[in-house]
C-alpha cells in the first residue's frame, strides 16, 4: 500500500525501465567484446530509447473521444510498457571471417552506457530525494 | 572626507509596493501586476515551484528519450527543482508556526 | 543513444578511421616487394591510401536550426583508393617478373614514409584516446553537481 501509494509515480517506473535497458545493454557489450575474434559472430544491440521516444510522443497526441468506449487513437503505447529489446545486427562485416565486431565502437558503447547509467541513477536520486525532503521536513512543523 | 549630502529621489518617499516585476516576474511598469494580496504572492510563489518542477520533469524526460545534450542541464535543473521545494517547505513551516504563535495569544 | 554522449561517439569514430590507416600501412609495409599480384598478368603491388571525410549528422531534432550549420559527426572513411604514381624499376634480367627491356616493376611503396605515417597515426589515435577519456572525465563530474561531499 505505502510502496503504491509512493512510488506509483510514471517517472520512477521510466527510470527504472532505462536502468533495466541499460544492464541489459551492458551484457550485450560485454558479450561483443569477448567473441571480438569469434568466427561468423553478429554483433548485438539493444533497443530501447529510440522506442521509448516515440511512445512518448505519441502518447500527448491521444484522440479525443466522446463515448468511454471509443478507442483513442494514438493513445495505446503507453510509455511504461516498452521493454528493451536484443536484435542481432547481421550485416556483412569488413573482416575475412564474418565477424563484424568493431573493437573500437564497442569500447565507446561500454564507457557511453556506464555513463548513461550513472546519469540515470542520478535522476532517480534527485527523485527519490524530494519526496524524501518532503516527508522529513514537512513533519518540522 | 568629504561626505556627500543624501539625494532624495521620488522613489524613497513612495511606500515599498511588491510587483510581479520585483519577485522576478513580467517586465512591466511599477503600476502593472502589483501583487496586492497575500493569497496572490503565494499564488505566484507556487506557480515558480511547479515551473521548476516541469523543467526538471522535461529534462529527465529528454534523458529518458535519449535526446538530452547537456548532462550538466539535467543535473542543474534537478538541483534547482530539489531547493525550491526545500524552500517552500520551509517557508510553509515558518508560516504555520506564525500562525500558531497568533492563535496561542491571549486576548 | 543520448546527445550529450555525442563527443564520445566523434572520439569513437576517429579511432576506427586511424585503425583502418593502421591496416593500410602494415598491407603497404608487408607488400612493399611484391611484383606480381594474383591477376593474370598483373603488375606490381600498388600502394593503397585510405580517404578520410567529414561526417555530419542529420537528425530530426537539429531540423529547426539553419540548414547551413553543419554538426560536427566525426570522420569517416570515404574509401581505399590506389596510388597511381609509376612503379619503382629495378635492372635485373635474371629475374622471373622482368620485362623485355630487363626491368622489374616493384611497388611504388617508400617504407620510410610509411613508417613517419605510421608514427602519425599512433599519435592520432592516442589524441582520440585523450580526447574521450576527458569527454567522459567532464560528464562525469557534472553528475557531482548537488551531491553533498
Amino acid at each position: 500500500m505505502i510502496s503504491n501509494f509512493l512510488f506509483s509515480n510514471t517517472k520512477i517506473s521510466l527510470i527504472k525501465t532505462s536502468l533495466d535497458a541499460s544492464m541489459m545493454r551492458h551484457t550485450a557489450i560485454s558479450n561483443n567484446i569477448a567473441n571480438v575474434n569469434t568466427p561468423n559472430f553478429k554483433k548485438q544491440e539493444v533497443r530501447f530509447e529510440d522506442e521509448l521516444s516515440r511512445a512518448m510522443e505519441t502518447g500527448t497526441f491521444k484522440g479525443r473521444t466522446t463515448n468511454p468506449l471509443h478507442i483513442p487513437i494514438g493513445g495505446n503505447l503507453q510509455a511504461e510498457s516498452i521493454k528493451p529489446k536484443m536484435v542481432t545486427i547481421g550485416e556483412t562485416s569488413m573482416r575475412n571471417d564474418g565477424n563484424n565486431v568493431d573493437i573500437d565502437e564497442e569500447m565507446s558503447n561500454l564507457s557511453k552506457n556506464t555513463i548513461n547509467y550513472r546519469t540515470l541513477a542520478s535522476a532517480l536520486e534527485g527523485e527519490l530525494t524530494k519526496i524524501s525532503t518532503t516527508i522529513t521536513k514537512a513533519a518540522r512543523v | 572626507m568629504r561626505i556627500n549630502g543624501f539625494n532624495p529621489t521620488e522613489s524613497a518617499f513612495k511606500p515599498f509596493k511588491p510587483t510581479k516585476a520585483a519577485i522576478g516576474g513580467d517586465d512591466g511598469a511599477a503600476t502593472e501586476g502589483l501583487l496586492t494580496t497575500f493569497a496572490d504572492t503565494l499564488k505566484k510563489s507556487i506557480e515558480d515551484l511547479s515551473s521548476l518542477e516541469k523543467d526538471s520533469s522535461s529534462k529527465t524526460n529528454d534523458l529518458l528519450a535519449g535526446r538530452l545534450d547537456n548532462v550538466h542541464d539535467l543535473m542543474i535543473a534537478l538541483e534547482k527543482s530539489k531547493i525550491g521545494l526545500s524552500m517552500a517547505i520551509e517557508v510553509r513551516n515558518k508560516l504555520i508556526e506564525g500562525y500558531k504563535e497568533i492563535m496561542r495569544m491571549q486576548v | 543513444m543520448s546527445g550529450y554522449l555525442k563527443s564520445i561517439d566523434i572520439s569513437s569514430s576517429g579511432l576506427t578511421a586511424e585503425r583502418v590507416r593502421m591496416d593500410v600501412i602494415s598491407n603497404n609495409i608487408a607488400n612493399a616487394n611484391v611484383t606480381r599480384t594474383s591477376e593474370e598478368g598483373g603488375g606490381p603491388y600498388r600502394r593503397q591510401m585510405p580517404v578520410f571525410s567529414v561526417r555530419n549528422q542529420s537528425s530530426k531534432y537539429f531540423a529547426l536550426k539553419s540548414m547551413n550549420d553543419s554538426i560536427p559527426g566525426g570522420v569517416s572513411v570515404a574509401g581505399i583508393v590506389e596510388d597511381d604514381s609509376e612503379p619503382r624499376l629495378v635492372y635485373d634480367p635474371s629475374h622471373p617478373d622482368a620485362n623485355k627491356e630487363g626491368y622489374v616493376a616493384y611497388p611504388n611503396v617508400n617504407v620510410v614514409r610509411e613508417m613517419v605515417d605510421m608514427i602519425t597515426c599512433s599519435r592520432a589515435y592516442e589524441a582520440n584516446v585523450t580526447s574521450m577519456t576527458s569527454a567522459k572525465n567532464m560528464i562525469l563530474r557534472a553528475l557531482d553537481i548537488g551531491v553533498k561531499a
